[in-house]
This record gives C-alpha cells, structure tokens and sequence, in this order.
C-alpha cells in the first residue's frame, strides 16, 4: 500500500519557500546588494532611503521567517502522521520546489506586477528578471517534481531502495 | 546624517517618519502578496496529492 505524501510534500514547499526567500534576502540584498525590497519605488539614493530600504527588506525577512516556522510545523506533524512517507529524497524534491515556487512568484508579482524591485536594475534589466523567474522559477519547481516522482511510493519501497 | 545604525538618530527618525507617511499598510500588502499567493498555490498542489492518495 502506497504511504501518503501529501503531510511531508506540504512541509518541504514550505520550507523551500522560507529558505528560498532568505537566499534571496541574504544574497541579493545584504551580500551582492543588487536590490532591496521596494528599491523601484523608493530608491536608496542616500541615508535616509537606504535605511527606509532596511526596513522594508525587514519586513520581507519576517514573512520568510514566518514561512520557515511554518515549515518547521509542518515537518514535525508529518513524522506524526500515520503512514505518511519519510523519505529524503520527497522532502529535498519538495524544498528546492517550493524555492523554486518562490523564485516564480516573487520574479513574476514584485518584478513584473508591481514592479517593486528588480534583480539587477539598469542595463539588461529584463533579462536578469527573466533569469531569475526561468531558471530558479520554473527550473527550481521542475527539477524539484522529478526528484518528488523518483522517491518511493511506500515505506516498503524506501528500505529497498 | 553619517551614522546608519543607530536606534535613535535624525537619520533613523527621518526613515520611520519616511515609512510611516509612505503608504505603510499598502506597502504591507505588496511585501506580502507574493507570500499569499504562494498559501493558496500550496495548498491548491497539497489539496491535488490527498485527491490523488485517496
């Protein structure tokens, strides 16, 4: 009999998304500092912007925080759950998803929607967006559903493999 | 204006001022409309894999 997937596939997209969202923080905004969260809306030109910038990358921090307590939530209800799957490789395969989910997301609603923000602003502007959501968007959510469908599909399974 | 971490400063004050008069709950929103779409997505994909298992 198959196991359920769903309590541990839920708590690795979770995850993804929170870890997904801190490299994005860590990464572009603090380490390389190509972006901050609302740097197309009010450009950090001086202190005051710069800092007004601080601010908000907090409050985009706090969400992704939120989103990785909730992860964490998630993974300990499905080691509870009865005949839920326990695999690595479901739970790796549903992380790097769910961070290429955020990448998706994040690229299409706040570079192209509302236009808060920008990967690389100035030259080849688009092309660095379009990157962004194509290659850690949709190629973080591919690859990360072929590695979900090649885990086990039961307790069984698993200790065979 | 030169220090930039400073819990009290005129540079600190004059950046909770610019945050406060900026539109603060709609900037809310826009910080976390990509995070809600996200729920909605999960649970819509969580939803579709407990159709599946049943």
């Amino acid at each position: 009999m198959s196991a359920k997937r769903a309590p541990l596939v839920a708590a690795g997209l979770v995850l993804g998304v929170g870890f997904g969202g801190f490299v994005d923080g860590i990464a572009l905004h603090q380490l390389l500092q190509w972006h901050n969260m609302l740097s197309s809306v009010v450009p950090p030109i001086d202190l005051v912007t710069m800092k007004y910038n601080m601010i908000w990358d907090g409050a985009f921090h706090v969400l992704t925080w939120v989103a990785c307590l909730t992860g964490v939530v998630l993974l300990f209800r499905a080691g509870r759950v009865p005949g839920a799957l326990w695999s690595g490789r479901l739970l790796g395969g549903a992380m790097l998803a769910g961070w290429g989910l955020f990448d998706l997301v994040e690229g299409l609603v706040d570079h192209q929607l509302l236009g808060l923000h920008h990967v690389h602003p100035g030259a080849h502007e688009l092309a660095w967006d379009l990157g962004f959501v194509t290659i850690t968007g949709v190629g973080f959510l591919l690859l990360g559903a072929a590695i979900m469908r090649g885990s086990p599909a039961s307790h069984a399974d698993r200790h065979v493999a | 204006m030169i220090a930039l971490a400073c819990p009290d400063c005129p540079t600190a004050r004059a950046a909770r001022a610019l945050v406060l008069h900026d539109g603060v709950w709609s900037h809310v929103w826009l910080v976390a409309a990509p995070y809600a779409l996200i729920a909605l997505i999960v649970v819509v994909i969580v939803r579709g894999i407990q159709r599946h298992e049943r």
